[in-house]
């Protein structure tokens, strides 16, 4: 399988109160194109800084990443990455990150809805997979109204709405029970399935065991792949 | 979004709109009682007139009201002039040189008088018409002194009643007493200065101003001229017409010697409106800071969010646009609200303070695509700080604080 994101030798260093701290030292990691690789460990080993580093959201201090073999961080631009995450890249977040305001069917359509008016084709792919995430009746409720497992499928509809090929999952099952984590991870199973490639943040060994290949951290470093 | 999103934050977009609306309306309602004050004063000026003392430059004023003429003298032109200049609806104006003499022992005021009737049908005021060449007007206490009496003590009276007096003898020449003036008391007059200037009235002879200029050797030379019953065609004030004299007359100046209420009232109307000048850029800085720092707790509010659309591809003009639209759909809601709260407050008091004034107060409509185009613009500015906030905030940063 070709490699569709790539970590090189990464190191990202914060400075909190003066003190230097290393979030990755010297990472290597790789995702191949249709690949399930889930990444655990403790907290505070790195995992989430690794995810935002893979969907352009936090420039390394040294190393390279590789994103379809173009470098993320290298000649490509805000606005570069900015169109990647647009159309090629999809984030969950443990804690949805959906609009209070919005109802479901907006929130699906917030990456279009930001820029001004979404295309009659954004709108059908958005109810198509509000249906297919079996939310179809759920569509006009807003987030204070949905169950949590609700909330997160309508999180994972707005990240697929533009096809992408990547999935960046930061601990998505966190906030629901057993059932609803459950079902999660089969739509990601079938994202898959259709030849996306998912690299999903976790502390649940039993969730990891779902994934292609497990990555383990700790306090910046890979200790096991 | 915008919409859905200030109708979440209901504090927020309210307090960043009540900004906006107390700002315009305290703008608007100055500007509409402005309007109405500068009606007020001229109408004011229209009917009541009032008097301008025209002098040389150069003439010392307390010299002037110590002695009652001016030190320093000017062409007798400059009186054609000025009637010409239509610079004023004057009634009447009069040509004078004035000069205290010594006669028969005391200290009396001579007036040369050559008056200018410029406003054709009034009833001209003072003096109707030119004192014949060869006599004199004498004020009461020197009529007293000139007047013939008989064995009994009593005035000679001619044939029609009147009395009879002796030549005017005055500076080697001799005048015919044309006309003896009544006394004057100076009671009745609002300014205590106009009071004693009239009461010198009685000292005072009035003759032709040629003559004048032959007796005092200053042919063609006046050294006052007194507009009389002045009414401002337009909203001319008093600086207004100074300035205009300046270039009218360069070598002048205007005084008003018994300034009506109403000058006092145009005082403290401009002062008023030099103070609404200093007042509102003070009112939009404090607006501005206000509606800004509104903002910015907007902005932090939303970190999450803003994190959220950074990390689904939305560009960062967009996001800009998210906080600025917000800023142009408050200053748009706060202009019109303002504009109407502004307006509604001139309109209900208005009429009460200014009276001439009351039936012309009417809403500034011609300021309000001023207030909906520039208080959204401020708005927007108050808030491009802010927005450029959200713009560089780091979304992993605050994606993490999750």
């Amino acid at each position: 399988m070709e490699s569709m994101i790539r970590l090189e030798d990464i190191t990202k260093r914060y400075r909190v109160e003066g003190l230097e701290v290393r979030a990755l030292d010297g990472v290597d990691f790789e995702a191949k194109r249709g690949e399930f690789v889930a990444v655990a460990g403790p907290s505070g080993s790195g995992k989430s800084t690794l995810l935002m580093m893979l969907g352009g959201l936090a420039r390394p201090s040294e190393g390279r990443v590789l994103f379809d073999g173009a470098d993320l961080y290298g000649r490509m631009g805000e606005g570069a990455r900015s169109h990647a995450r647009a159309d090629r890249i999809g984030f969950v977040f443990q804690t949805f990150q959906l609009m209070p305001y919005l109802n479901a069917i907006e929130n699906v359509l917030v990456p279009a809805l930001a820029g001004g008016r979404p295309t009659a084709a954004l709108e059908k792919r958005a109810r198509e997979l509000l249906d297919h995430l079996g939310l179809a009746e759920r569509a006009r409720h807003r987030p204070s109204e949905l169950s949590a497992g609700e909330r997160q499928r309508v999180a994972l509809a707005r990240a697929l709405l533009r096809e992408p090929d990547v999935l960046l999952a930061d601990e998505p099952t966190g906030n629901l029970d057993a059932d609803a984590g459950r079902q999660v991870i089969e739509h990601f199973k079938e994202f898959q399935g259709a030849g996306g490639t998912i690299v999903m943040v976790t502390h649940d060994d039993r969730l990891a065991a779902d994934a292609d290949r497990l990555v383990r951290l700790d306090r910046g470093k890979v200790v096991a792949a | 979004m915008l919409l859905k999103e200030a109708w979440q934050r209901k504090g927020n977009f309210l307090l960043s709109v009540l900004a906006v609306a107390l700002a315009t309306g305290l703008f608007v309602g100055l500007y509409t009682l402005n309007l109405a004050a500068v009606t007020e004063t001229t109408r004011a000026m229209k009917s009541l007139g009032f008097n301008l003392l025209i002098v040389h430059k150069d003439t010392s004023m307390s010299h002037f009201y110590a002695n009652d003429y001016a030190d320093r003298d000017m062409p007798e032109a400059y009186a054609e002039k000025l009637a010409a200049a239509r610079m004023l609806t004057v009634n009447h104006i009069s040509a004078r040189l004035e000069r205290r003499i010594e006669w028969e022992g005391h200290t009396v005021l001579l007036t040369g008088v050559r008056p200018t009737v410029t406003s054709g049908g009034k009833k001209p005021l003072g003096f109707a018409k030119d004192i014949e060449p060869g006599t004199a007007y004498l004020g009461f206490e020197l009529g007293l002194s000139l007047v013939k009496r008989g064995e009994d003590g009593k005035p000679l009276l001619d044939a029609k009643g009147k009395p009879r007096f002796r030549p005017l003898k005055l500076l080697g020449e001799t005048f015919t007493v044309a006309k003896w003036l009544a006394k004057k008391t100076g009671e009745g007059e609002n300014a205590p200065h106009a009071a004693e200037s009239v009461a010198k009235d009685n000292i005072r002879i009035h003759i032709n101003l040629a003559d004048a200029q032959r007796l005092l050797d200053r042919p063609g030379r006046i050294n006052a001229i007194h507009a009389l019953g002045c009414r401002c065609e337009n909203r001319n004030t008093l600086l207004q017409i100074r300035d205009d004299l300046v270039v009218l007359l360069p070598e002048t100046r205007a005084e008003v010697p018994d300034e009506p209420q109403w000058f006092v009232r145009e005082r403290q109307r401009q002062r008023i409106e030099a103070y609404a000048q200093l007042v509102i850029p003070i009112l939009l800085l404090v607006t501005a800071a206000w509606v800004g720092t509104l903002s910015y707790l907007n902005v932090r509010q939303r970190r999450e969010e803003i994190g959220l659309l950074r990390a689904v591809g939305v560009r960062s003009g967009s996001i800009a646009g998210l906080f600025l639209g917000k800023a142009a759909l408050f200053g748009l809601l706060g202009a019109a609200i303002g504009f109407a709260l502004g307006t509604g407050v001139a309109l209900a008091h208005g009429s009460g303070i200014f009276k001439l004034a009351a039936k012309t107060l009417q809403p500034s409509w011609a300021l309000l695509p001023w207030c909906l185009a520039v208080a959204p613009a401020m708005a927007m500015l108050a808030s491009a700080l802010p927005a450029l906030v959200a713009v560089s905030m780091d979304p992993a940063e605050a994606l993490r604080r999750e």
